[in-house]
């Protein structure tokens, strides 16, 4: 194969790992910080996809801006459940906890899955939307997929700055590292908590607004995304936001090369070869503590 | 106590035993896929909860067991050494798998397990010279439909029960006792001399037996199988959500969280058309919300059950 | 040696009762009524995967029960019976299904079984009706796998998966413009029967297939599928599979900026307008039926779509149920009997008009319906093939502009 060809597998690789990495970005902050094994995360995925739909069908909203609405709106919801659905639970034995917090974000999946199934009257959805591609030579660039790279890197380091500077940010450390020392000296855990899911829930939002112009998306692709982000998120490590980014394109990386070479059925299983083999050399991920 | 307990088993044995007699086809089907459920939850429990290792890819050794009886079976092998066969496969597996997945801890080892199965799932789309790929594996059973469900009611019933014993067995030997010491403080345990890989590898080859079994058995019942019906989510995770919902790391917890989950399926998908995977939905998370150690634990709570003693399950000291 | 205590009789009480209640409220084994009905079964997958694809066909069976029975219902040992559905949801899972074919069978006592949907289920549920000794009709199922068995019990309306693009290969060998074709195909196994079938027409036809690949279902990446097939520059993309995989694709494939003279992708209706927009347009798939065909009692089957509130392009498998409910329909009347095995036959030796034309059924049990392409011009599906009577055949727009004249 010619080598234009090959340059365009490699961007093509790299432009999908940056939508990887978007969507388990949320993820990695919910999982590390919180240590909640989160089943509902690609469910919020969906439901911003959905919402973002809605806003772009029903309010004329311009497709690449429906992540105004959405990012907002989950905010909220994330609150909510942290508060509703996740504190109660807090106050088991560590692996009660895990048990508990599966059982409850599974259940609450399945809710949201079947009363989505329920409401929504088209099968699938997707935004018609595209932008022109950028053409260098003879690879082609698509502009959507770069916007959600730069998104992706922008918000890394945003939020990178934003556990450096702040307060709140500090606070997200500390309970990484040690829950009780951070309640100690005084890190209002509940609260925080509550934050950063908050947060986390909003980030997988994003993700399904970018998600619906370029994919089609069903009310059942709620459970295999999490499952394929939590790999990313393990694969770069618990706890690091670089990691998952890192992870993320080379999950993507992996995938369009294993695609070129081995054919487009063999692609999936490079990701998981791709997570044994790092988990085995570094069982605590590329970048993870511990 | 002793004796009254033991005649209400032997009365519900008798029932199981006789139930093709006095129920219709349907409700032996019924009873047919309760005793899937059922040997998939126990046999999880082993490791999932005596161990605490959530091995949320054991139903990878159920789908090998499934395709291992298909291809060997279609080959003209018997079911007696196809179904063998398929128990020695998944043991085997389970045996190898051991090497690099024990060193993964906890949340990392669960996500591991389920990726497992993901990857069986596309080796079986794949390997279409052996597995048929997407088009499915059909063979044919060489008994009449009546014939197979009865002999698979019988092969299912027992599997269930040798689970369910196995179970209890080990949670009464010193190699549970190590399982449980393992669950508890795993370096400590190791402090204190348990080989603890070996154990582990020893517990997740046990695991292996009667979920291979019971696919095995599942196949020669449909006749059929693909790489989903082997692999997928559902069969993946309602096991082990049963086995939850009843009370991990204890023996009646499978049996309860199976019971309970079959029952309310019955009643809501043969009455409301719609919504019934969101109450099942509301279930899972009202339990997970207020009773996260299983229904076990309900007893607990009931003031009528205070005087009973809870089964012993060890907290963690510090 | 640590013993555990299981002073749990209680909780096996609840357990044993809890079973008991489950099998008694179960226990529907209603007495033989004297015949007030025909009684058909079957399950529909409201939830699970298959949604997307017969989700609300409950409303359209119980509208056709209704305009039945409002006709006076069907003749039975002399007298007209109306017709009565007895449905479950069988959530695209076979153990379901699988349960639910042995209620019906053995408790609900339904006089005929329609099959689930795709042949996946249909396999399942047709051993029941096999071992029951019910008439099966299957519906939604084309995979000539179901019909190997040697089963007695069973007619399908459609004909088999891998002749489903033979009228636009037809087209397109009449036409003589397409030289080269590109095939992908989604993992699964209707897609890879029509994938396979499509590839062997191809080639009767003198068309130089330069490319085949399968990819798994849930792929959402096809830069390097499409980046090798921009090198090879065929005349036809050809993509086999279920909708958010050819979205996907059709999205990437104009990022990638890649322009064959004609995309062909098999389903095509069902919401792939509204994921697409404009970018749909000139997409050559196959439908089973468009507005203005005139065959069978299209009249009927208009009103049955407007009662149900079914939109015939969003809801392409309508027009097979349509089939499935001709063939029931002429098959009580030819038998005059719902006695299971002269119904049986009555159905086998069937010749009937429903709405895509005469349907009849092979030694095997296999049907006639098959699929006409249809291309998506101005939102719309204009039927493009063949020109005959009754169907109104529009004009075949090819080339497609490329990506950029489109603008």
């Amino acid at each position: 194969m010619s080598f234009t060809v090959f340059i365009q597998i490699l961007i093509g690789g790299l432009l999908q790992g940056g939508i990887y990495a978007l969507a388990a970005f949320g993820l990695s902050i919910s999982f590390g910080v919180l240590n909640v094994l989160n089943v509902a995360h690609g469910e919020f995925l969906m439901l911003g996809a959905i919402t973002s739909y809605g806003l772009f069908k029903f309010l004329g909203f311009h497709p690449l801006l429906t992540v105004l609405g959405v990012f907002p709106l989950f905010l909220l919801v994330g609150f909510l459940f942290e508060r509703l659905l996740l504190r109660p639970i807090r106050a088991n034995s560590p692996h009660e906890f895990l048990i508990a917090s599966i059982l409850v974000t599974l259940g609450a999946s399945l809710m949201i899955e079947d009363v989505t199934f329920f409401l929504l009257e088209q099968s699938f959805i997707s935004i018609p939307f595209s932008l022109p591609s950028l053409k260098l030579g003879g690879v082609v660039l698509p502009s959507i997929r770069l916007i959600i790279l730069g998104a992706i890197v922008c918000l890394t380091l945003l939020v990178h700055l934003y556990l450096r500077r702040s307060f709140t940010g500090k606070a997200i450390r500390a309970m990484t590292q040690d829950k009780e020392g951070a309640m100690v000296v005084g890190v209002p855990v509940p609260r925080v908590a509550m934050i950063t899911f908050g947060i986390g829930t909003a980030l997988a939002a994003a993700a399904g607004a970018f998600y619906v112009i370029l994919f089609a998306v069903t009310p059942s692709i709620g459970i295999p995304l999490t499952v394929r982000y939590l790999s990313i998120v393990i694969l770069g490590g618990l706890g690091s936001l670089v990691g998952s980014l890192i992870g993320g394109i080379l999950l993507g990386l992996t995938e369009a090369l294993t695609n070129f070479y081995l054919g487009s059925h063999w692609a999936p299983a490079s990701a998981f070869f791709l997570l044994v083999l790092i988990l085995v050399l570094r069982p605590q991920g590329l970048f993870g503590y511990k | 106590m002793v004796q009254l307990r033991h005649l209400w088993i032997l009365m519900i044995l008798a029932f199981l035993v006789l139930a093709p007699e006095i129920l219709g086809s349907y409700k032996v089907v019924f009873l047919y896929l309760t005793f899937k459920y059922l040997t998939l939850a126990a046999s999880y429990d082993i490791v999932g909860g005596q161990m605490g290792y959530m091995n949320l890819g054991h139903s990878a050794f159920f789908g090998l067991g499934t395709y291992a009886f298909g291809i060997l079976f279609s080959k003209g092998f018997g079911v007696a050494i196809s179904l063998g066969l398929s128990v020695g496969v998944a043991v085997l597996f389970a045996l190898g798998i051991s090497y690099p997945f024990f060193r993964l801890k906890e949340a990392y080892f669960a996500l591991a397990t389920f990726g497992l199965i993901t990857l069986l799932e596309l080796l079986a789309f794949n390997l279409a010279d052996l597995t048929e790929g997407a088009a499915g594996l059909s063979i044919l059973p060489g008994m009449p439909g009546d014939r197979l469900l009865l002999t698979t009611y019988y092969l299912a019933l027992a599997t269930a029960l040798a689970a369910l014993a196995t179970n209890y067995h080990i949670a009464n030997t010193r190699f549970g006792l190590a399982l449980v010491s393992i669950r508890e403080d795993e370096e400590v345990a190791e402090a204190f001399g348990i080989p603890t890989f070996r154990y582990k590898q020893r517990a997740l080859m046990i695991s292996a037996i009667f979920p291979a079994l019971i696919g095995g058995i599942n196949m020669w019942q449909l006749t059929f199988t693909d790489p989903e019906g082997a692999f997928g989510i559902e069969v993946a995770l309602v096991p082990i959500v049963m086995a939850m919902l009843g009370g991990t790391g204890t023996i009646w917890g499978p049996i309860l969280g199976v019971i309970f989950v079959t029952v309310i399926q019955e009643l809501l998908w043969t009455r409301m058309p719609y919504l019934h995977l969101a109450v099942y939905g509301v279930t899972l998370l009202l339990v997970g919300l207020f009773l996260p150690g299983g229904l076990v634990e309900a007893r607990r709570h009931l003031p009528l059950f205070k005087r009973l003693k809870a089964p012993v399950k060890m907290q963690r000291c510090v | 040696m640590l013993k555990r205590k299981f002073s749990v009789h209680r909780s096996v009480s609840i357990g044993m009762g809890m079973l008991l209640v489950v099998l008694l409220l179960g226990s529907s084994e209603s007495p033989a009524l004297a015949k007030d009905a025909v009684l058909i079964g079957g399950t529909i997958s409201e939830t699970g995967a298959f949604n997307t694809d017969v989700g609300p066909f409950r409303k359209l069976m119980e509208a056709w029960a209704e305009m039945i029975n409002e006709r006076g219902g069907l003749p039975v040992e002399g007298k007209k019976l109306p017709v009565k559905f007895i449905l479950y949801d069988d959530k695209s899972d076979r153990d379901t299904v699988l349960k639910f074919y042995e209620k019906l069978a053995t408790e609900d006592n339904v006089d005929l079984l329609l099959g689930p949907y795709s042949s996946f289920l249909t396999l399942a549920a047709s051993a029941v009706a096999e071992k029951h000794q019910i008439p099966f009709v299957a519906v939604e199922a084309n995979s000539p796998k179901i019909y190997e068995r040697g089963y007695k019990w069973i007619v399908g309306v459609l004909a088999p998966a891998t002749i489903w693009s033979d009228h636009y290969f037809n087209l397109i060998q009449a036409e003589g413009k397409a030289k080269s074709i590109a095939f992908i195909s989604e993992d699964i196994v209707h897609a890879r029967e029509v994938y396979e079938g499509a590839i062997k027409k191809a080639g009767e036809i003198g068309l130089q297939v330069v490319f085949k690949e399968v990819a798994p279902s849930k792929t959402v990446d096809f830069s390097s599928p499409i980046a090798k097939m921009k090198e090879l520059d065929p005349d036809i993309v050809y993509i086999s599979s279920f909708h958010p995989f050819a979205v996907a694709f059709m999205k990437q494939a104009k990022e990638l900026d890649l322009n064959p003279r004609e995309f062909h992708a098999i389903h095509h209706g069902a919401g792939f307008i509204n994921a697409l927009g404009r970018d749909a347009e000139y997409i050559v798939g196959e439908s089973y039926w468009v507005p203005g065909i005139q065959k069978g009692d299209a009249k009927f089957f208009e009103e049955l779509l407007k009662r149900s509130g079914i939109d015939a392009g969003e809801w392409p498998w309508a027009a097979i149920r349509m089939g499935a409910f001709d063939a029931v329909k002429a098959g009580i009347e030819k038998s005059g009997t719902l006695e299971p095995a002269k119904l049986m036959e009555a159905l086998k030796t069937l010749s009937t008009e429903t709405i895509t034309g005469t349907l009849r059924f092979d030694e095997k049990g296999v049907g006639t319906m098959n699929t006409i392409p249809t291309q998506i011009q101005n939102g719309k599906y204009v039927l493009i093939w063949p020109k005959a009577e009754g169907m109104p055949a529009g004009e075949h727009w090819y080339p497609t502009p490329t990506w950029s004249e489109r603008k």
